[in-house]
This record gives structure tokens, C-alpha cells and sequence, in this order.
């Protein structure tokens, strides 16, 4: 990379530093007002995926026709290159079953916009690997939700541990140095945080933990698969104990409540300091928010990102001082502020109130209540059943059964007798 | 351009025409004390996988 | 340290804000934010100025502030933010 110029900084224009902004204060105070630019935000390339994973936040499969062309993204990215975003997680859907994905690739980081990308590992082949382990600038995360091939095809598809896997191992091979292994945490992989850790280990890569939300296809699954209270306190505690090298993305600060914050800012960076750029162009306050209700605006339509950044209703909102609501008289809003906005909306519980995984209880009692879940605003999943589809079954034994049917073949007398048991 | 001073702590222009009840005099002006800063007043680290909202 | 030169990272890129600046080193992904901006243009001038000495008395800081000042230079130093300009031979 050539050396970054920083002479046309001064021509920037920075709405957020006219007018009555407050200065001073700590850090995240300022944040909650929001920046002129993103720090970094999430780019879906495309709603096209090869996998049909349970949980899906931007309920991936069909790729959508308006999608943005190479063009239209190459635009994008000088924007960014403009505004200063530092980097970009790449995302979809599967973004490298886009065909010029490798070539957005190399022209982001041509342009002074650093790079991660999350995928399945369907495309990092040896050879790619070997592409991605020359080239600077650039990050791989693989997401996988089971340190074994049970607990994660269960979520995210038959073959889908051994893709991931092998994406890895390619990665290791090729030299690559620290892959992230993005892992969300669910009730059945809590117990297998050593597990993944030992993986990425492994494989010289960072694990990196991360909140399950109910949206897209989330909301399907949420109720099973969100970890229960108990298992959000062995969550804390091993992240206290042995998160120093594990990432978060500051998903958990909702668990502020329990005691000592996690690493991170522990600020909800919705529409402040991230957002979502979605496949067709549209913009999200982040990509677990991807409805109606949180749409900022469409950069096609409404004069590029940075316009919509800095001038969109949603975010002006977002950036002005939020309510408590119902949660004003606990004491640990300061450290948890009311959680997740988009964990509260896709269960239908209000904005103002706690956090349906709430560490105090109070979400317990709200989604126990009267309430009314949003019906999705889209959904791109593929319509059939495909082969990589998970089949979510839980293996159960009927509860009036209390033994394998009697074989016709039986010797025993008393085969299949059960005695009346005693009132 | 008026000529004046510039106080210490506040880097504003002091001269004749700008004298407000807070710089009544330029002697008593010159006292103020400058607050005390640490290094952690001027700067903070974060991971740049610290900020949610980003999968 | 007061009497080195020294200049920001060329990896750097310093992003102003209505607070300061946000620091990011594109190689080791480190982001730092300068919370003020009497350290922004001490961190910007350091290039331009003989030595670290000779920034801060060009800053107008008061000397009562100085060691802050260093102290924030050696954290920047430490995460590779600003480097030691090689003497010439």
C-alpha cells in the first residue's frame, strides 16, 4: 500500500461538528452522537448463499436481481476511501460466490479500504488461500457454530463443518496468519467453547464469539436455539477467564449486567459509528436490523452512502440521546443500556424496555407478556428444500414408551409385560 | 488584528475589546491554573472489533 | 525520547473528529483515538519538527503538560502509531 495522504482530510465536510454537539465527556458518550463516518461497517455483497444456515440474520439464499453491479460497488468503495472508513467486513450471503468478488477484493484494498470478509469457506481453495496469504490488507473470518461436525451441521447444514474445516486448513497451509473463526453461540455449542478454542489454536487463528440474535431466519429458531439464562453466566465467566485472545465484536454488552464489562466499548454502534450496506444498496443501522424499521435509506436513490450517513432520519435519531424507558430505575442500565435494539424489536418487545436475554430477568418476565412479533419485511431464503438445508430435528424418545417395542420373536414369557403400578 | 495576549488554557485572544467578566483583568487572567491531564485524558485504545453492529 | 526525532507510522491514517482524531494503523489493525486536539497537531508536527522537544514548545502546550504529552507519545510508540525517524549515517 502506498502511504496514506492525509492532505485532503481538512477538506472533508463535517456536519457533526457544527451546531450544538456537546464535547468532552468519555469516549462512548461521544460515539452515542455519532461520527461524520463510519469506523467500520458491514457490507453484504450479495443475498446469495450455498448453504440455508437456521439462523441466518439476512435470511440468505436467492441472490436479489438489483443487485449492485461491479460498478455500483467500485463506487462504493471510493466513497468509503473518501469518508475514511477504515475497514469493511465483507459479508452476504456467501460473498465469494459473487464472480468479481477477488476483484472488489484487490480494488478495495487498492484503495485504502481495509478488508475482512466472512464466508463458509466454500472458495478459499488452496490456491486462494495462497492468493489471500501474499496479499496485506485483507482478513478471513470462517464462520462455524460447532466445535463437531453434529452440533454445527445441525444449524448450518450437512457438510458445512467439513467446508469450513478444510477453508482453514487450506488458510493454515498457505501460511495465512490469523484467520478468525466466528462462532455464534447458541444452547448447543455453549458447551464447547474450550473446543473451539483448542480449534483455533489449531490452526494459528483467533476465535472470536459472538451473539445470536432473532433476526432474519433467526427469529424462526430463536426460542431453541438462544442459550439460556444459565448458560449466559458460563458464557461471562468463561469469556472473563479465558477471553484475552477471543474477540467479541462487542456482542455481549448486554451481559454488563453481571458484573465486570467485557472488553470492548460496550455501546450499541448501530447507525453511531457501524451500519449495513445491504446487496441491492440499501442501508441498515446494522446487519442484525435488516427490516423496514431500521432502514436508513438506499444509496442509489438517496445520494450515495456518505449522504445517507450523515443526513438520514433513522441515524439522526439513533444518534440523539436514548430513553430508559422502563429501565430507568435499575441499576445496571448505565453499564448494559437496554441491550440490543434489534434483539428487543424481533421479539416484539418494546424499544424502551430490557433486553429479552436481559442478565437481571426483567426480559424473561417482557417476553413471557402479551407481545407481538414483526412479521420480516423480506426474505430471501431459497423457496425448496435444498440438499445443504438443515433439518433441524431434536432426537426424542416418546415419553409413553418405556421400551423398545416386543419382538415377535420374543422368547421370554413375560416379553412386553408391564405390572400396573401402585395409586 | 487586535494585539493582545493568548491565554494558556484556553488559547483564546485576550485584548482591550474582548475583555469579558472572565478576564477582567490581565493579571488575575495569567493565574489561572491550567487543569491537570494524564495520558489517559489524551488518548484510548480500542480493538477495532470492539464497537457492535458488526458480524 | 525529548530529544529524538520521530514521525507518525507511514501505515497510519489519521482520521480528524469533532474530538480529536481517530488513529488506525492499517498493518497491525490497531485504533487508537486522540481525545484532544492539542495532541492531533503534536502527533501531525512531530514530522516537521527537529525533535519531540521542539514540537511541544512549537504546540504552545504548557510545560506543566508535557510528560501527559510523553506519556501519550510512548503509548503511541508502543503500538507502532509513530516511529523513531532513522538518524541519518
Amino acid at each position: 500500500m502506498t502511504l496514506l495522504e492525509d492532505a485532503g482530510l481538512q477538506d472533508r465536510q463535517r456536519p457533526n461538528s457544527q451546531g450544538d454537539r456537546p464535547m468532552g465527556g468519555t469516549l462512548v458518550e461521544q460515539f452515542e452522537l455519532g461520527l461524520d463516518a463510519p469506523i467500520c461497517l458491514t457490507w453484504e455483497l450479495t443475498y446469495a448463499c450455498n448453504l440455508a444456515c437456521a439462523h441466518c440474520l439476512s435470511s440468505s439464499g436467492r441472490r436479489d436481481p438489483r443487485e449492485l453491479s461491479t460498478r455500483q460497488c467500485e463506487a462504493v468503495i471510493d466513497e468509503l476511501q473518501r469518508m475514511q472508513v477504515f475497514y469493511v467486513n465483507i459479508g452476504g450471503g456467501e460473498p465469494t460466490i459473487r464472480p468479481d468478488f477477488w476483484h472488489l477484493l484487490q480494488y478495495a484494498v487498492d484503495h485504502q479500504v481495509g478488508v475482512k470478509f466472512s464466508t463458509n469457506g466454500v472458495r478459499i481453495t488452496p490456491e486462494r488461500a495462497r492468493f489471500l496469504a501474499s496479499t496485506d490488507y485483507v482478513d478471513v473470518q470462517v464462520s462455524l457454530d460447532g466445535a463437531t461436525a453434529e452440533v454445527n451441521d445441525h444449524i448450518r447444514g450437512p457438510g458445512s463443518y467439513e467446508t469450513a474445516s478444510r477453508a482453514l486448513q487450506n488458510l493454515a497451509d498457505a501460511g495465512f496468519r490469523d484467520a478468525k473463526i466466528s462462532v455464534v453461540v447458541t444452547r448447543h455449542n455453549v458447551g464447547q467453547l474450550d473446543e473451539f478454542k483448542a480449534l483455533a489454536d489449531e490452526h494459528g487463528a483467533t476465535l472470536r464469539l459472538t451473539r445470536l440474535r432473532p433476526s432474519g431466519r433467526g427469529a424462526d429458531v430463536w426460542d431453541d436455539l438462544h442459550p439460556l439464562p444459565e448458560q449466559q453466566r458460563v458464557l461471562f465467566d468463561w469469556l472473563t477467564a479465558h477471553g484475552e485472545n477471543v474477540l467479541t465484536g462487542d456482542s455481549f454488552f448486554h451481559l454488563a449486567g453481571f458484573g465486570e464489562s467485557l472488553p470492548g466499548l460496550n455501546l450499541c454502534g448501530a447507525g453511531r459509528v457501524v451500519c449495513l450496506i445491504d446487496p441491492i444498496g440499501d442501508v441498515y443501522a446494522c446487519p442484525f436490523a435488516i427490516h423496514d424499521e431500521f432502514h436508513a435509506g438506499n444509496i442509489l436513490h438517496d445520494g450515495g452512502f456518505q449522504r445517507v450517513w450523515q443526513t438520514s432520519q433513522l441515524f439522526q435519531d439513533l444518534r440523539a440521546p436514548q430513553s430508559s424507558g422502563a429501565c430507568t430505575s435499575c441499576a445496571f442500565y448505565d453499564s448494559c443500556r437496554g441491550g440490543c435494539m434489534a434483539a428487543k424489536f424481533f421479539t416484539g418487545l418494546p424499544m424502551d424496555g430490557p433486553d429479552p436475554e436481559c442478565v437481571q430477568g426483567y426480559g424473561e418476565s417482557a417476553l413471557a407478556a402479551d407481545r407481538v412479533v414483526p412479521a420480516p419485511s423480506q426474505d430471501h431464503s431459497l423457496p425448496a428444500t435444498t440438499r445443504n438445508q438443515p433439518v433441524m430435528l431434536q432426537l426424542t424418545r416418546r415419553p409413553d414408551l418405556a421400551a423398545p417395542p416386543v419382538s415377535a420373536c420374543a422368547e421370554d414369557p413375560l416379553a412386553g409385560y408391564r405390572p400396573l403400578r401402585p395409586h | 488584528m487586535p494585539y493582545g495576549t493568548a491565554c494558556k488554557s484556553s488559547g483564546r485572544v485576550i485584548t482591550l475589546s474582548t475583555l469579558d467578566p472572565q478576564h477582567t483583568e490581565l493579571s488575575e487572567h495569567t493565574e489561572h491554573e491550567d487543569p491537570p491531564v494524564s495520558a489517559e485524558d489524551l488518548l484510548e485504545e480500542v480493538s477495532i472489533d470492539g464497537m457492535c453492529g458488526v458480524y | 525520547m525529548l530529544d529524538e526525532a520521530w514521525q507518525l507510522s507511514p501505515q497510519v491514517a489519521l482520521r480528524p473528529e469533532p474530538f480529536g482524531a481517530l488513529a488506525y494503523h492499517f498493518g497491525n489493525r490497531r485504533l487508537t483515538f486522540l481525545r484532544r486536539p492539542e495532541l492531533v497537531a503534536l502527533v501531525r508536527g512531530l514530522g516537521d519538527s527537529r525533535d519531540v522537544r521542539a514540537a511541544l514548545e512549537a504546540s504552545g502546550l504548557p510545560a506543566a503538560h508535557w510528560p501527559a504529552y510523553e506519556t501519550a507519545l510512548r503509548r503511541l510508540a508502543a503500538t507502532d502509531m509513530i516511529r523513531r525517524v532513522a538518524k541519518e549515517p
